[in-house]
C-alpha cells in the first residue's frame, strides 16, 4: 500500500470543481435585490413617522391622564347629591308597558327573576337569559366581557350587536351575547346564551323569535333587512356575490328547482380560519315570504341518490383551500336547489360557528 | 455608497464564492435560493458589519449560518420521513445530490463529509475553498493558530478514512 502524504491530499482537494452561476439566476438575484432599494426608502420614512408618532402618542397620554385627573377632582367632592343614578334598565322597563317574548324550545325552560328578567334554564343550571338594559348597562355589560367579536347583525327586525364572550370555564366555553334595542323606548335587550348548551346556530334561532311587545301589541322593528347581497369582483373567480372580504359565491344565475352548481368562497384572517376549521359546512336557507328554512343543499348530485341535506360533512381541521391569487382562504364546490322561487338568505355555518350570510334573488 | 449599492456590487464581485460554498458545504446544486438569502440577509445587516472585516468572509459566515439552519431543518424532516417509512438507509452526515467529476473526488467529498463538523468546517473552507487562514479565521471567528491546528487534524483524520479505502492507490495511478 502506498503512503498517501499531506500533499497529496491538500492539493487535490484545491481541485475541486468551481461552478459559476449563470446569467439568468445571476439577472433573477440582481433584480431581487434592486427592490431593496425601495424598501430602504420606505424603512428611512418610516423612522421618521416612528419618531413623530411617538410624540403625539406622549402627549395623548399626559392629555388624557390629566383630564382624569380633572374629571376625578371635579366628581369625588358632591357625588352623593349631585350624580343621582339613572333608573337601571329594570326600573326602566317595569316603569314601561313593554314586555317580551322569546321562543323557547324543548331543551330548556324560562325562569324568570326576582326582578323581571329571566334565565333560560337547562338541568337546573343556568344557560342563558335576558335582561333589560338601559344605555349605560349595556356598555358596561360588554366592557366587561373578554370580547372576541363585536358586530352589528343585519337581518334582525331590531337594531342588534351581536358579541362573542370568551370564558373558558369549566362549565361555559363562551357566551353569545345578543343586545336588541327597543325602537320605542331607550331599552336595550341583552339574550345571551352560554356555549356548548346552546351553538351559534341555535342560539341564532332563537335570538331571531325575539319581539318587543308594547301595550299588548307587538313592536314592528325596522322591516327586515332583506336587501340582496351585492356583487364584487376579485382577481381570479371574476363577480362573486355576496359581502366583500367576508363571503362569496360563483356560479349561474339562480333559478328555482333546479340543481345547479356553485362555489363558495371564504375570506379573512386568523379568526375565519378558526371558523373555517370547526367542521360541518352548512347552508339554512330562510324565504322572505314564508319565513320558513329550508335545505338547499344538495348532496350526489346527478345521481339516482340526489337529496336535500342541511350540511356537507367535514371534518375539524380539514385542510384549506384557499387561492392566494384572490386572497380567499378557502373554497367550497357544492349543488344548490331552491324549492321556489323569491328572495333567500342563506346562513352559512361550520360545526357550530356562524360564518355569515348572503341574501339571493331566485328567479 | 448607499446600502442597496454596496450589496449589488458585493453580489457582482462575490456570488461565485457564496455559490461554490453552499454547494460544497449544502451538498447540492440547488442553491441559488440560498444565494439570494445570503445577500438580502447581509442588505439587512449591514449595520453589523462596520468594515471591520473583508466583506467576502462576512458573507460566507452568513452563508455558512443560513447552511447550517437549512440543514438542521432537512435533517428534521428527514428523520421524520425515515422513521415513517423504515429506518433501512446507512446514515450519511450530509445528503447528497451533488454528483462530482469521477469516483475519486466523490469518495474523497464523501470522507470530507464523514468529518466531525468543525474538521469538516476547516476542511471546505481551507481545502476545497483555497481559502487563507486568516480569511478561513475570519469566517470562522477562530484564532488563526486554531485554524492551522485544526486543519493539520482534519487532513490526519482524512487520511486515515482514505487509506482505510485503498483511496491512496487511485491517487498514485493518476500523479505518475
Amino acid at each position: 500500500m502506498k503512503r498517501l502524504t499531506n500533499e497529496n491530499l491538500t492539493s487535490e482537494m484545491k481541485k475541486f470543481h468551481r461552478y459559476r452561476m449563470d446569467a439568468d439566476q445571476k439577472n433573477a438575484i440582481l433584480g431581487n435585490l434592486a427592490k431593496l432599494e425601495e424598501k430602504e426608502k420606505i424603512k428611512s420614512a418610516a423612522a421618521f413617522y416612528k419618531a413623530v408618532l411617538s410624540i403625539v402618542v406622549l402627549v395623548f397620554f399626559l392629555a388624557s391622564a390629566s383630564f382624569f385627573a380633572l374629571d376625578h377632582t371635579k366628581e369625588t367632592p358632591g357625588s352623593p347629591g349631585t350624580s343621582q343614578k339613572a333608573d337601571t334598565g329594570i326600573d326602566l322597563y317595569k316603569q314601561s308597558d313593554e314586555f317580551f317574548t322569546i321562543q323557547v324550545n324543548e331543551d330548556f325552560t324560562l325562569k324568570e327573576n326576582k326582578d323581571g328578567s329571566v334565565r333560560f334554564e337547562a338541568e337546573g343550571k343556568t344557560v342563558g337569559g335576558i335582561e333589560p338594559l338601559n344605555e349605560e348597562e349595556m356598555v358596561k355589560s360588554m366592557n366587561k366581557q373578554n370580547l372576541f367579536i363585536k358586530e352589528e347583525l343585519a337581518g334582525y327586525q331590531y337594531p342588534t350587536t351581536f358579541t362573542l364572550d370568551h370564558q373558558k370555564t369549566m362549565e361555559v366555553i363562551q357566551i353569545l351575547h345578543y343586545y336588541f334595542t327597543s325602537p320605542e323606548s331607550s331599552l336595550n335587550y341583552h339574550v345571551y346564551f352560554y356555549t356548548p348548551f346552546f351553538t351559534e346556530e341555535s342560539a341564532d334561532d332563537i335570538a331571531r323569535s325575539f319581539e318587543i311587545y308594547k301595550d299588548g301589541k307587538v313592536v314592528k322593528g325596522k322591516e327586515e333587512d332583506w336587501s340582496l347581497s351585492k356583487e364584487f369582483s376579485t382577481d381570479t373567480f371574476g363577480v362573486l356575490v355576496g359581502e366583500k372580504d367576508s363571503l362569496g359565491i360563483s356560479g349561474p344565475a339562480f333559478a328555482a328547482d333546479q340543481t345547479d352548481k356553485y362555489i363558495w368562497h371564504f375570506f379573512g384572517g386568523h379568526n375565519e380560519v378558526e371558523t373555517l376549521s370547526s367542521g360541518d359546512f352548512k347552508v339554512t336557507a330562510i324565504n322572505k315570504e314564508s319565513g320558513e328554512k329550508e335545505m338547499v343543499l344538495v348532496e350526489s348530485a346527478g345521481t339516482e341518490k340526489e337529496e336535500l341535506v342541511w350540511k356537507y360533512d367535514f371534518p375539524k381541521n380539514s385542510p384549506l383551500t384557499g387561492d392566494p391569487n384572490s386572497g380567499s382562504i378557502h373554497s367550497i364546490p357544492s349543488n344548490m336547489k331552491f324549492s321556489k322561487p323569491g328572495i333567500w338568505r342563506l346562513d352559512v355555518f361550520f360545526g357550530t360557528k356562524r360564518f355569515g350570510n348572503i341574501i339571493v334573488e331566485v328567479k | 455608497m448607499k446600502n442597496h449599492e454596496l450589496i449589488k456590487r458585493w453580489f457582482i464581485d462575490y456570488h461565485n464564492d457564496i455559490y461554490n460554498f453552499l454547494i460544497y458545504y449544502m451538498g447540492t446544486k440547488d442553491v441559488e435560493d440560498i444565494v439570494q438569502d445570503v445577500f438580502i440577509k447581509g442588505f439587512n445587516h449591514m449595520n453589523h458589519f462596520e468594515g471591520r472585516s473583508d466583506p467576502k468572509t462576512w458573507l460566507i459566515s452568513i452563508a455558512r449560518n443560513i447552511a447550517i439552519d437549512h440543514t438542521r431543518k432537512k435533517k428534521r424532516q428527514q428523520q421524520l420521513l425515515l422513521n415513517l417509512v423504515n429506518r433501512f438507509s446507512e446514515k450519511e452526515k450530509v445528503p447528497q445530490d451533488l454528483v462530482l467529476e469521477n469516483e475519486r473526488k466523490m469518495e474523497l467529498y464523501q470522507a470530507i463529509n464523514q468529518l466531525k463538523p468543525s474538521y469538516r468546517d476547516v476542511a471546505i473552507l481551507r481545502g476545497v475553498m483555497d481559502y487563507t487562514p486568516e480569511e478561513t479565521s475570519q469566517i470562522l471567528n477562530w484564532k488563526i493558530s486554531k485554524v492551522n491546528l485544526t486543519y493539520h487534524r482534519a487532513i490526519q483524520s482524512l487520511k486515515k478514512k482514505l487509506e482505510a479505502e485503498k483511496w491512496s492507490d487511485y491517487i498514485e495511478t493518476i500523479n505518475e
